[in-house]
Formats: C-alpha cells, sequence, structure tokens
C-alpha cells in the first residue's frame, strides 16, 4: 500500500516545492493497542489549520515554522501535542484513551466554528458518515430518523422523491412549520417546501433539503434549541442542522472512492381486501360502482354477468390484485469521488447519481449532483475555500394524493372491485382509438392504468449552492473572515390530465415555474487568546446579510383545445388560462457578537449577542431588535481523584432568546388582483368572469406596530461518562417559551377579514432527552464489539395563551369538520366528528336506521407522540458489521382517509362481517326527553353501517393510536481485511454490504395503512392525518463501496 | 483597530438600509387601493356563485327536499341534515367577506371619490341588502350594525327583527342614491352584470326586495302589513320578466354556473347525482304541468316522469334534474317577477293589500304563467296551463304550492317560503324528517359556523342553536 502512496506524495512535495519553502513531516496515529486511528486530525495548534490521518492512520503536512506545534487529536482519545522541530519526520504518535477524561471531540457549532464539546453549554449530537453512508436515505432528512434524541422525522408519502417533515423539540409555532435551518459549510441552504401554485391537487413535490448528497457529508451536527444557534439568528429558532462537508487533504494522496447501492422497494403495509363481493349496491351487481358492496361471489356461481369492456363474464375474485399492482421499485446510488492536496491545496470533487423506479408505472426520479470543495493557501496567513454543488433532478409520476380529483391513485387501486383483474385493467385500459375504457359504465371511474400512463406529474429541478471562504490571519490569535454563500434554484413543474379522463373529459394542466434565490454573507473577527495558563479568552465579531428572493409562477390551463400525442401544455391550447404570479423579496442584516472565557478548561462561560434589521418589519416601527444569549459549562470530574467509576461528568446550562420577523409585504392592507373565485369541490372558478375583472380587499387585516416574535429558550443537561467511555450518558432537559408570535388568527368573519395578524399566542415545548451509549467492548481490539446506543425523549407542548380570550386555534383545516387545533392549556389536538353518547358514555344511536348519530367540533386526541425512542444496536467482529436501527413511537393519535375509503366502499376485509345477517350496533336510543332506552334497531345494511362509520365526514371512525415500533435500519457489513482484497495494488479498500429501510412494521395500531404518513405536507404545521396518501415504501439492497 | 473596521462595515450596510428595506418590503403582487367597480366586480360574482356552488346549493336542494339524492345510485346517501362545518363557514365568509366586506369597502371609496359615485353607492347597497338577508334567513340573528367596523373586533349579532329592518333602512338609502340626479353618470356599467348600470331597474329591485322583506316580518309583526300597503300602491316594483335580478353564467370553462361544473368534473358531463324528488313532481304530474320536461330529463330506461322520496334510492326509471337546468349557462335568478307576483297573491289573499280574492287569483295566474315562460313554456302553452289555474277554498295552499314547484331550483328562496308557508306543522307542503338524520324535528335554520364566527368571537351566542330551531320571524 505504501509503495503506491509514495510516488504520489512525492510529487505533490515536488509541486508544492516550487511554491513554498515548507517541510514535510510524515507520520502515523495510532491506538494504544496499535491500531490506526483513520480519520485522526492533525492541526496546528491555534488554528483550525490542518489534516487529517487516512484510513492507515498516515498523514503528512507542511511545516513552515519550526516553532509550530501540532495537536493531534481523535474522538474518545486524549489529545496530544508535538513539536513540529525543524525537519522531516517519521512520527508514530500513540493516543492514549480518553477514559472520558478527556473530550477530544470536536463539534461543528454556529457559522462553521469548531469547538470542542466540553465547552458547550447546550445540547448537540451529531451524525456521523458511517451513519449515513450506510442503509443511505433517499433523503438525507429521513436518514435522521431514531438518531438524533428530539428530532422527529416524518415522511409525508412514499412516492418517489416524497418530502419529509423534521421538527426538533416539537412545534414551537402556531403558524409556520417549525423546522431547522440547514447549514452547509457555514452557508444556510433551503428546505423549501412549497405547494403547488394555483391550484389544489396534493401532489407532493418533495423538500428541498432532499436534494443534499449524503455522500458529500463529513458529519451532521444536530444543535437542538435557539440557545444553540444565537448566532445564526432568526432561521435557527427551531434548531440548526450544521453539515460539514467531505474535503481533500493537504497534502493528501490522490484518493478515489466509490460508493454504489443497488436497492429494491416494495409496499410496507398492504391493505388487508375483502376477497368475496363483488361491485354493486345493496348486494345487486352493477357497473356503476367501483366497490365491494355487490353480491357474494359464491352466490353468483354459473350466472354471467357483463363486465367493465360488456364482455359476458363469469364473477371470480383476484385476491392478487394489489400485490400485482404494485411492482418492486429499484434505485440505484452511485457516487464517485476524487480526493487529494498538495502543500498549499486540498481539493474534492464527486459526482453522484441516483436514479430510482417507484413502485407503480412511470414514477421516477433521477438526481444527479456534482460537488466541488477546494481549499487554497495563498500565505500563512491568507487562505481560501471554495465550495460548489450543482443538482440536477428530474422526476415523473408524482402520486396525486387528497380527493376531489380524478386521479387520486390510491383510492382508485383500492377501489378496484375484486372481480376485475388490474391486469386485465392494464390490458385494456385504452381502446383502438386510443380513449379510456373506463371502470365503471357511468364513466365516472378511471382505470387507475390510465391516471398512471397518462396523467402525470414531474418537475426538473437545476440547483446551485456554495461558499466562497477567505480566511486572513495577521496575528496567531487574531482571525478575520468572510463567507460569501449562494442557493439558488430553478424548478418547473407540469402536472397534466390528458383529456378523456373522468373527472376532467377535456384535459387540463398545471405548470408552475419556481424561482429562489438566498444570499449570504458572514464578515467575522475572532479573537482568541490564552491569557494565562488558567484563563483563556474568546471574542467574537461579525456582521450578516440575508438577502432571500422567491418568485412563483403559475399557469392553469383547462379544457383543452386538442390532445393528440404527447400533448401540448401550453396556454394556446387551453380553453380558459389563470395564470399567478407570485414574488416575494426579504432582507436581514445583523450584527452579532460573542464573549467566551474558560478557565483551567473545567470552567466555560459564553455570552452572545445578535441584532437584526429586517426588511419585512420596516414599516412598523420594530424593525431593529436584539437578542442575548448566555451559556456555561463546568467539567466537574476535574476536580475528582478518582475517575474509575465516573470518568468524566459535565454539567451545561443556557438561556437563550431569539427573535424572528414576518413575511414579507404583510405589515400593510392592500387590494389583490383576482385571478380566480373560491369553489367547493375544486371546480373551475375564474376572473375575468365574462369579461370583468375584479380586486378584493385583502383577507388578512394586518397589524401596523407588528413587533418581531420572541422565543426563550432555557437549557440544563449533564454529560457522564463511566468505566473509561463504555458507558456514555447524556441528559437534557429543556424549556422553551415562544411568545409575541407573528400568525394569522382567524378573526370573526363578521369583521370583513378571514384572519388577523397579530403579535399573540404563547407556547411552551419542554421535555427531556437522554442519549444512552454503551460500548463494553470498546478496549478490545480486533474482536467481537457491540455498540449500543438508544436516544430518548418527550416533549410536552402547551399552549399557554392565544389572543384575549380565544380559547382555541385551528392550525390546520382538513376537511368536514376535522381540523388540527391548539386549544388553551392543551398541546395541538385532532377535532372533529365524534360518536354521540348519553351520559353514560353509550353511543346514541338514531332509532330510525340503527346508526350512530354524530356532534361536531369534538376532541378526539393528542397528534403528538408522548416519547419517542431510536434504539440502534452494532455489533463487529472481524470486518463483519450487524447494525440494526429500531425506532419507536409512542402516543397520538391519526387519521387514516384511506381506511376511511377502503371502508366505506366495502373494500376492507373487516366489511365482510355481518353481510346480509342482522346487526344491531350497542348503543342507546335518545328519547328526546333526557332518557335513553337501549338500541333495538337493527342496522338495515352493513353498507349503510360502514357508508356511515367510515364516512370521511365522521372522523372518529377513522382514528387510529399513532404509536408504532419500526425496524428502520439494518446494515450487515464484512469490510475485506488486506489479505483477502482483490488488486491490492489498487483497491485500499473494499466493503460490501446488506442495506434495509423500513423493512418491519413491528407494531402498528393502524390497519391498512403505514401509520407515519401525512397528508398536509411537510411545509405544514399539521400532523397525524392522512388522506388518500401513497403507501409508504420498505427497502432492501445491497451496497459496494470501493477505495482506489 | 478591529473595532473601527467592523464598526465601519456596519454603519455602511445600514445607513442606507432603511429605504432599501422600504423598496424591498413593497408589495409587488397586490395594490394599495383600487375602484368601486373592481369591487362590485368581485363581490357579486362571489354571490353569485356561491347560491350555485357546492357549499350553498348542493347542501340546500338535499337538506330543503326540492330535490333528491337518489341515494348510493345518485349523490350518495348520507344524513342530509348534517351541512359540513366547512360549507356553512364557507357561505358565511362569502356573506360577510367576500361579498359584504368588498361591497361596504366600495360604497367607503365611491364616497370617497371625487365626484362621489352616487349610483355606485345606491347599487352597492342593494346587492349588500339582498347579501345580508341570505345570511339572517339561513342563519337567524346575525352581525350586522357591528360588522365591518374597523374598530370593532368583536360584532355583536343583531336580533333577525332590527337585521331586517336594518336592511329596509339601508334599501330606502339607497333608493335615494338610486334617485340622485348624477345616479345614471356615476353607476357601476359594465361591470354590473345584473342590470348594466340601469338605475330604474335597480330601483325596482330595491323597491322589490323591501317588498319580500316586509312579507317575511309581517307574520311576527302584523303593523308590517301597512307599509306593504304603502309599498304596493306607490308602484315602481318589478312589472316584468325583463326587470327580473339575474346574475348570468357562460359556457366556457370558469365562467360557468357551478352546478354544471360539477357535472362536468364528476359526472362526465350529464346528471348522475340530482333526481326529481316527489315532493315536487307528484303534483306537477297530477297537474301535466308544462314545465315537466323542463325540470326533468326521464331516467335511462324510462319513457315517463316518476319522482323519487328524499335519500329513496333511485334506479334507472326515475327521473333526473334536467340539463336545461344544470346547463353551463343556466341563470340564476336572485329576484324574478313571478316571485313577486306570488307575494302579492299572498298579499291580496290575505288582506294586506286592497283587491281581495280577485287580484290574488290575477296574481297567481300572471305568477304561473311567468314561471312556465321564465323555464321555456311557450307563452301560449303557459297562458293555457295558467288560465286553468283557479285558487281553491284554500288559496294560500295553492300559491305557497306554486312557489314551492316556482323555486325548486332556488333552495335558498324555496326553503324561506317553505317556512313561512305556515306555522310550525303546516307548511306547505308537508316535509318528513329524512331517512338518516336524527329524530330531533326538521330543518328551520343552518347552525351557525363555529370556525369563522362563534369561536373567535366573544360576543357571538355561545349556546348552540340547532337546525331544528326556528327563527324570530318563523311562526
Amino acid at each position: 500500500m505504501k509503495r503506491f502512496i509514495l510516488p504520489i506524495a512525492l510529487v505533490s512535495v515536488c509541486v508544492s516545492g516550487a511554491f513554498a519553502q515548507e517541510r514535510l513531516i510524515k507520520g502515523r496515529v495510532l491506538d494504544e493497542a496499535g491500531e490506526a486511528l483513520a480519520g485522526a486530525t492533525i492541526i496546528f495548534k491555534g488554528t483550525q489549520n490542518g489534516t487529517a490521518a487516512d484510513e492507515s492512520g498516515n498523514f503528512q503536512i507542511n511545516v513552515d515554522d519550526s516553532k509550530s506545534v501540532l495537536v493531534i487529536s481523535f474522538y474518545g482519545m486524549q489529545d496530544q501535542e508535538v513539536a513540529a522541530g525543524d525537519g522531516t519526520r517519521d512520527l508514530r504518535v500513540v493516543l492514549k484513551s480518553s477514559g472520558g477524561d478527556q473530550l477530544a471531540g470536536v463539534v461543528v457549532t454556529a457559522l462553521g466554528i469548531k469547538r470542542s464539546e466540553r465547552s458547550l453549554g447546550y445540547a448537540t449530537q451529531q451524525v456521523n458518515k458511517d451513519q449515513l453512508e450506510n442503509a443511505r436515505a433517499n433523503n438525507v432528512v429521513d436518514a435522521l430518523a431514531g438518531k438524533v434524541a428530539g428530532v422527529r422525522v416524518n415522511q409525508q408519502s412514499g412516492g418517489v422523491g416524497g418530502s419529509s417533515k423534521i421538527i426538533i423539540r416539537g412545534q414551537s409555532s402556531l403558524d409556520a412549520v417549525s423546522s431547522p435551518i440547514f447549514v452547509i459549510d457555514g452557508v444556510p441552504v433551503s428546505d423549501a417546501k412549497q405547494g403547488m401554485s394555483n391550484s389544489g391537487i396534493g401532489v407532493d413535490y418533495g423538500n428541498r433539503a432532499s436534494d443534499i448528497n449524503p455522500d458529500d457529508i463529513e458529519s451532521m451536527t444536530v444543535l437542538k434549541g435557539p440557545a444553540a444557534t444565537a448566532l445564526y439568528g432568526q432561521l435557527a429558532k427551531d434548531g440548526a442542522i450544521i453539515i460539514t462537508t467531505k474535503r481533500g487533504k493537504l497534502n493528501g494522496p490522490l484518493s478515489v472512492s466509490v460508493n454504489s447501492s443497488l436497492r429494491m422497494e416494495k409496499i410496507t403495509i398492504k391493505p388487508h381486501l375483502q376477497d368475496q363481493y363483488a361491485q354493486g349496491n345493496y348486494g345487486i351487481y352493477n357497473l356503476r360502482f367501483a366497490n365491494g358492496w355487490g353480491p357474494k361471489i359464491s352466490d353468483m356461481a354459473g350466472t354471467t354477468v357483463k363486465d367493465y369492456l360488456g364482455r359476458d363474464v363469469t364473477l371470480q375474485a383476484n385476491p392478487n390484485n394489489i400485490d400485482n399492482f404494485f411492482q418492486t421499485g429499484r434505485t440505484s446510488i452511485n457516487d464517485i469521488s476524487i480526493s487529494g492536496g498538495n502543500a498549499q491545496a486540498d481539493y474534492r470533487i464527486g459526482f453522484n447519481t441516483l436514479n430510482s423506479r417507484g413502485i407503480v408505472l412511470n414514477q421516477e426520479l433521477n438526481r444527479y449532483g456534482l460537488s466541488a470543495n477546494v481549499g487554497y493557501k495563498f500565505s500563512d496567513k491568507f487562505s481560501s475555500r471554495f465550495t460548489f454543488n450543482y443538482i440536477n433532478s428530474n422526476s415523473n409520476g408524482r402520486p396525486v394524493q387528497s380527493s376531489n380529483n380524478p386521479n387520486v391513485l390510491s383510492s382508485s387501486i383500492y377501489s378496484v372491485p375484486i372481480t376485475v383483474d388490474v391486469k386485465d385493467l392494464e390490458q385494456n385500459y385504452m381502446n383502438e382509438l386510443g380513449e379510456q375504457n373506463n371502470m365503471t359504465t357511468d364513466r365516472t371511474g378511471n382505470n387507475p392504468y390510465w391516471i398512471l400512463n397518462k396523467n402525470l406529474n414531474g418537475n426538473k429541478l437545476n440547483r446551485f449552492y456554495g461558499a466562497t471562504y477567505l480566511e486572513y490571519k495577521p496575528l496567531d490569535w487574531l482571525t478575520f473572515s468572510n463567507n460569501f454563500g449562494y442557493d439558488m434554484y430553478m424548478e418547473n413543474r407540469l402536472g397534466y390530465v390528458r383529456a378523456g379522463t373522468a373527472g376532467d373529459m377535456l384535459g387540463s394542466y398545471i405548470s408552475t415555474d419556481l424561482f429562489q434565490k438566498r444570499f449570504n454573507n458572514d464578515l467575522m473577527a475572532i479573537a482568541q487568546k490564552d491569557v494565562n495558563e488558567d484563563w483563556n479568552l474568546k471574542a467574537l465579531l461579525g456582521t450578516n446579510f440575508l438577502d432571500r428572493r422567491t418568485d412563483v409562477a403559475g399557469v392553469a390551463g383547462s379544457n383543452l383545445l386538442q390532445d393528440v400525442g404527447t400533448g401540448v401544455f401550453r396556454p394556446g391550447n387551453a380553453q380558459t388560462v389563470i395564470a399567478s404570479r407570485s414574488y416575494a423579496n426579504s432582507r436581514l442584516v445583523s450584527i452579532y457578537g460573542e464573549l467566551a472565557a474558560s478557565y483551567k478548561d473545567m470552567l466555560f462561560l459564553s455570552v452572545t449577542g445578535r441584532n437584526d434589521w429586517s426588511s419585512t418589519l420596516v414599516f412598523t416601527g420594530n424593525y431593529s431588535y436584539f437578542y442575548p444569549s448566555v451559556s456555561g459549562s463546568f467539567v466537574f470530574t476535574e476536580l475528582m481523584k478518582d475517575k474509575k467509576v465516573l470518568s468524566f461528568g459535565k454539567l451545561r446550562a443556557t438561556w437563550a432568546s431569539a427573535a424572528s420577523d414576518a413575511d414579507p409585504y404583510t405589515t400593510l392592507l392592500s387590494y389583490d388582483p383576482l385571478t380566480a373565485y373560491f369553489t367547493q369541490f375544486s371546480l373551475p372558478g375564474n376572473f375575468p368572469f365574462l369579461g370583468n375583472g375584479a380586486y378584493q380587499v385583502s383577507r388578512i387585516s394586518p397589524t401596523e406596530n407588528l413587533k418581531p416574535q420572541i422565543s426563550t429558550s432555557r437549557e440544563v443537561g449533564a454529560d457522564l461518562r463511566f468505566f473509561g467511555n463504555k458507558i456514555g450518558l447524556d441528559v437534557t432537559y429543556y424549556n422553551t417559551l415562544t411568545n409575541n408570535q407573528i400568525m394569522n388568527i382567524t378573526v370573526p368573519a363578521s369583521t370583513g377579514f378571514f384572519v388577523k395578524q397579530i403579535n399573540a399566542g404563547s407556547i411552551t415545548n419542554r421535555g427531556w432527552e437522554a442519549m444512552l451509549r454503551v460500548s463494553p467492548f470498546a478496549d478490545r481490539e480486533g474482536g467481537f464489539k457491540w455498540d449500543f446506543m438508544a436516544n430518548f425523549s418527550r416533549n410536552r407542548q402547551v399552549v399557554n395563551e392565544l389572543f384575549g380570550d380565544l380559547k382555541e386555534y385551528s392550525v390546520q383545516s382538513g376537511w368536514s369538520g376535522l381540523q388540527i387545533k391548539a386549544p388553551v392549556g392543551e398541546s395541538f389536538g385532532l377535532y372533529g366528528t365524534k360518536w354521540k353518547r348519553d351520559p353514560d358514555g353509550n353511543f346514541i344511536i338514531n332509532k330510525n336506521t340503527g346508526l350512530r348519530e354524530l356532534e361536531q367540533n369534538q376532541f378526539l386526541g393528542s397528534v403528538i407522540p408522548d416519547f419517542m425512542l431510536g434504539i440502534n444496536n452494532s455489533f463487529s467482529y472481524k470486518g463483519f458489521r450487524l447494525g440494526f436501527l429500531v425506532d419507536i413511537r409512542q402516543g397520538g393519535v391519526f387519521y387514516s382517509g384511506t381506511v376511511a375509503s377502503l371502508r366505506s366502499s366495502g373494500m376492507a376485509y373487516e366489511t365482510m362481517e355481518n353481510r346480509g345477517a342482522t346487526f344491531i350496533d350497542k348503543g342507546v336510543n335518545d328519547n328526546g326527553n333526557g332518557t335513553y332506552s337501549p338500541n333495538e334497531t337493527p342496522v338495515q345494511s352493513m353498507q349503510d353501517f360502514w357508508g356511515r362509520y367510515a364516512a370521511t365526514a365522521n372522523t372518529e371512525g377513522n382514528v387510529f393510536d399513532a404509536s408504532f415500533i419500526k425496524l428502520r435500519e439494518v446494515i450487515f457489513a464484512y469490510s475485506f481485511p488486506e489479505k483477502f482484497r482483490p488488486f491490492k495494488k489498487a483497491i485500499k479498500g473494499l466493503e460490501l454490504g446488506l442495506e434495509g429501510r423500513n423493512l418491519w412494521l413491528i407494531q402498528s395500531h393502524v390497519p391498512h395503512v403505514d401509520p407515519e404518513m401525512s397528508y398536509f405536507g411537510a411545509g405544514s404545521v399539521g400532523d397525524g392525518v392522512e388522506f388518500n396518501s401513497f403507501p409508504a415504501t420498505a427497502s432492501y439492497g445491497l451496497n459496494l463501496k470501493v477505495k482506489f | 483597530m478591529k473595532k473601527i473596521f467592523i464598526i465601519a462595515i456596519a454603519a455602511l450596510s445600514l445607513g442606507s438600509c432603511k429605504k432599501a428595506f422600504e423598496e424591498i418590503n413593497t408589495n409587488p403582487n397586490a395594490a394599495q387601493t383600487t375602484t368601486p367597480e373592481l369591487l362590485f366586480s368581485g363581490a357579486a360574482v362571489n354571490l353569485g356563485t356561491t347560491r350555485v356552488g357546492g357549499d350553498l346549493y348542493t347542501s340546500m336542494i338535499l337538506s330543503a327536499q326540492t330535490m333528491a339524492s337518489g341515494g348510493n345510485y345518485g349523490w350518495g346517501a348520507a344524513d342530509i341534515y348534517d351541512i359540513s362545518p366547512y360549507s356553512t363557514g364557507n357561505i358565511w365568509r362569502t356573506y360577510y367577506v367576500s361579498t359584504g366586506f368588498n361591497l361596504k369597502t366600495a360604497i367607503r371609496l365611491a364616497e370617497e371619490a371625487t365626484p362621489v359615485k352616487t349610483g355606485a353607492i345606491g347599487q352597492c347597497k342593494v346587492l349588500l341588502a339582498e347579501n345580508i338577508y341570505e345570511a339572517t334567513m339561513i342563519f337567524g340573528d346575525v352581525p350586522y350594525s357591528e360588522a365591518w367596523q374597523k374598530e370593532v373586533n368583536y360584532p355583536h349579532f343583531d336580533k333577525q327583527e332590527d337585521v331586517l329592518n336594518g336592511l329596509l333602512t339601508l334599501l330606502d338609502d339607497a333608493l335615494v342614491n338610486l334617485d340622485a340626479a348624477d345616479a345614471s353618470t356615476t353607476a357601476i356599467k359594465s361591470y354590473d352584470l345584473f342590470y348594466k348600470g340601469d338605475m330604474n331597474k335597480w330601483k325596482a329591485l330595491a323597491k322589490s326586495l323591501k317588498f319580500k322583506i316586509l312579507m317575511t316580518m309581517v307574520d311576527k309583526v302584523p303593523s308590517k302589513a301597512a307599509d306593504i300597503a304603502t309599498l304596493y300602491q306607490e308602484g315602481g316594483m318589478i312589472e316584468s320578466a325583463a326587470g327580473n335580478f339575474v346574475f348570468p353564467f357562460g359556457t366556457a370553462s370558469g365562467n360557468s354556473n357551478l352546478k354544471n361544473a360539477l357535472l362536468v368534473k364528476y359526472g362526465n358531463g350529464s346528471n348522475v347525482f340530482f333526481f326529481a324528488n316527489k315532493l315536487v313532481i307528484d303534483p306537477m304530474i297530477a297537474d301535466s304541468d308544462p314545465r315537466l320536461s323542463h325540470y326533468f330529463d326521464l331516467g335511462d330506461a324510462a319513457t315517463n316522469f316518476q319522482g323519487v322520496a328524499t335519500e329513496a334510492e333511485a334506479t334507472d326509471m326515475t327521473s333526473k334534474i334536467s340539463m336545461q337546468l344544470f346547463a353551463a349557462d343556466a341563470p340564476e335568478y336572485i329576484m324574478t317577477y313571478q316571485e313577486l307576483l306570488f307575494l302579492e297573491a299572498e298579499a291580496a289573499a290575505k288582506g294586506y293589500i286592497p283587491g281581495g280574492t280577485s287580484l290574488a287569483q290575477e296574481k297567481y295566474q300572471t305568477g304561473i304563467s311567468e314561471a312556465c315562460k321564465l323555464y321555456g313554456v311557450s307563452a301560449g302553452a303557459a297562458n293555457t296551463f295558467a288560465s286553468g289555474k283557479l285558487l281553491s277554498a284554500t288559496p294560500l295552499k295553492d300559491i305557497h304550492l306554486q312557489q314551492w314547484i316556482d323555486l325548486m331550483d332556488r333552495p335558498i328562496e324555496a326553503f324561506n317560503t317553505w317556512r313561512r308557508s305556515g306555522t310550525k306543522g303546516n307548511e306547505v307542503p308537508t316535509l318528513q324528517i329524512p331517512p338518516g338524520a336524527p329524530n330531533a324535528g326538521l330543518m328551520y335554520r343552518w347552525q351557525y359556523p363555529l370556525d369563522n364566527e362563534i369561536l373567535p368571537n366573544i360576543n357571538a351566542p355561545q349556546d348552540v342553536i340547532y337546525y331544528y330551531q326556528q327563527q324570530w320571524f318563523d311562526l
């Protein structure tokens, strides 16, 4: 191996030698057992400059000052300092286990500043590349599920490229989803979840953090509260996910890595369908209906009936319809990167592809990413780094969810009568003329294969983000830096419905062009100095400029003039065209600072302050606002002599506040030009109306003296390590109070407005986070190892007050009375219709129909889990590694629209019960005089019963316990040792792995669907509701990593 | 040195900050002001389309039982008295926000204009009166005197009597505006889809609307009979079908009648949802009413007209509501000549206006004839049919039955008239509690929308007022 590295290294040295009088130090970092410490960092003391050890623990570093001191660090090991001396040396650095005594871990905090873990007064948790490279999630957000305490990830739907929502420590706002900020190499990038403009179509176009290539990530640090992020300002009020990307190494050899995965995907939960009843009405066969309320198939033996194509058939069940409809999805992810460096420059160039085919026809996502990360030292004092990312992502066949739309796929496929064979539907979805063969005779039922083949929703995305970083270090204790970052993307969405589709006979399309741009600049000065042996002081002063712009242009064309061939989806080809345009621009300018002191590496104190000036509040007089934070930590084990049991202990505490502004243009009353008027059932309605345009007074009543929203967070925690770091326990208690919320509160319509923008409302999120790590065999060399890690979190949310005397607030509306509400004194809950009960709790049953009666606007349960627990086990033995992650969520309720559809249409298995028999529902009749008598009225038919019980309008019948236990990830990998490695000269590392995600829903209380789905989307405050969502998928596959 | 550097940078970036911020935060998507014409236009379209939309029309034809769902064969069996709170909320928002507040603002802008747009003020007031009349007739006591006031966060609900009296005053004010010398020149013209700025038609409508409101109140307040007589004798109300207050629709998608758009989107362009209710079609069949073939299409396998009971299962023999009524460009009648004639017949039969039974008979027959002609019956056939219709010994019942038939496709007015048509239990026709609905009683109102008014308004009635409780006007 060395023979290969050496020539490259020599070349590098020669090249670099031409530029500077530097000397090369080579070395190897090992642990006490002599094992290489890959990734150990070697930095010049007092700087952030340096290199890292390669897989074999080898490193090389150029030194131009013989007085330099190198600090060699590795997580869980004691730092070691080595004088650079004056020449090329072969260093052999053996690091001693910190035994928990020394926290050498370095955490990347706000603004990309690296800080030692022990100095932090707040909770952070790091996810390393090992945890991301295996069982790679298509969406980087999903990879965090179960791995970090306090982080809740909800995959919104199973479609390829669907979005995921991430919330840290609970929803803090009544009005906007409390998502963390994503920061890549010091630059905030967008995780936008923009809904489709101009339509009520439920198509999930993903969240933009999914553009981030997991293979480019070196580490992710999750900063959980505003405490951790006071320096980022308002974007980070709900936490931050700090991503450091991989980079080359100064004087590093040319290295090529390949990481390839091939994965198969299948539907996680198949609905359990009945297989005995044909389509029809009250037991009579009828082709008008796509349902299961027809006659019993066995009763129709020998009888010939017409099928949907008019053919004479005898009825038979097709129990494999679901299996036949969903195909095996396939995803291949390939990543290749080249990295290396010489004395002045380091580089890493990566290329990544993701090609995914969904579990239904024509559903696909193809993503290509190019990344570059180049560092260059102009001189000892002046250095730079340039990062660049380009993403091209194309998708098609994104499924339509929700209702009132002819293209809702899951309701279409789940209502295929069991007597209709989906393979037959597939072969016959079109006649010879290219027209649809509808599934029902009245031509209101679309053949699901028509939808899959004809009516597609897709997008094309081009995105660039990156940063230019300059650093000037005039004195060894003083650093000036400037980081200019940009993030911009253009996304073109097109969804169309081809002519001949039931529900949209002439065809229509919606195209939306989204443009988003962010410029971010941080100019900073940092001074850090050891005042004497005991005291170290640090001061930071910086200024930030953030300009954000979005521009959304939409065109909705309906009633196409002609629709032939591949179709023309342009304004000229539609009878009705509604165009929309929405532009938004906002700017924040800030000054921030930090003062920090540490005493004997034992006591740490940090104070920060930030003042923002926001364009969105400029007309209110409150556009300048300040918010401070203070945090400290105390490594109390420094005072202890005996550290055999408790090897390391740290207490930490933080108080922090963060202020945030409003949306642009919301503080003044405006008059809106209208392009459309509201209609129920998503019917077309547009201006000009018979030639006349129109305006309306804005429906939002502005508040002219709006103030910024303030969140205040307190946090205390302890980090304890026992038996020389074999057991680690980290516990945090936090309490975040979000006050003065800027929100649009529903006002009485009789005031003339829908909502009023106000400063009101107060929400407290408080809870516990605990992380337990057990590595009993951490010090056993080469042999069996077991690492156990559990992440527990419990968040309790309380709405303290709303506005004035208001008792509840609707944060999200569904349909037919279903809502997510925030009631004072409670957490967010699901509300809707509920069975009417007598004072004793018996169901009140209608004496005429035998069906239960309902009442509206009732509480049905909290949508927030009681606790979350992620348990990760990892075993390794001689190159073999087995890991599995179990994700547990307990508590909360879940509404399933899919279950409602399956039951009310007589397709669900349970609807077979009592058919044709007399069924008397247990309950009482209301005698109308305050008395109740036992119900004796039978249900007239089970069709009526389920039509009532599982009606969309009946919320309670479709609500379930949301708790679940999931096997989230499984990894089994083998890393070939050198002796088994083929082409040893070229191949430096080889690992083969099997990986699986979401393989097993171990426990769930929801029938037919995955309890994790969400309809409202990642950009919404609402949770716990699914409405004809596309089913979730499980994946399993093969992973190959090769390093040259 | 470092501090000076930072302060200099900060000063540079912040100095021009406020001005740049003001530019950045100026909304390019919306205007700072607008005109009464443009607000009237939007308000009218919202009112007209809500009357035929899925929230109001669909819920009302079924719950008032003027049409039938056909059970699972058609729209679907359900509890038709269980009106979705979103539908009531959407309707309420039309009355108070989309239509009400925009008209109120249009009036303010017209008053602030130079010269004052007097005619426009009159038009807006009349439309506002119709708007709030609908609101109070559906929901009962509603906010009026404190609605749309900038300084009132929680408008009180006015008693229905006060609301109706307030509307009479509003219409009197409107008549003053419409009578002004400059009314025609300052009227809304091309944006007025009803009358194109014809002040005389607006005046006739204002008076006819007053007549309708007085007829609503007179059962409870007998003294209103005098006002009815005065108004009738003054004249100037709608005098022919040309004065009908009609909201037009076009054939183009997006401008078409939503009754049709619903069928286009979900029914493949044909009516698979709504059927002839026996309560309407049976008396028409008995009478060989010439409107039968205009109101209804035969069932898919039928050769004669046949109705179905409320919420009962239809078959392919059941008559469907006709595609004439559900045409893309079917106009929406908000107030018609025949509606006024039937009201006058009622007033004569009850002795509020002079003329007695003979005037009642005359108005009744003219009303039937106008009703037939409006829905496409030829003038000859209409007259022949009408002249054969004589008032019986119970003339009011005859008049109310004809109103019921005339208003089948105008469920708000049908529901209002049915409640006026007799004391509780004696209405025309006699309705039954629909299958699927609780045994609590017939529907006499819609319940308030909780989310858009009751919950956020601390001055709103806090006790639930159920749909089976009568309103103030209703004996």
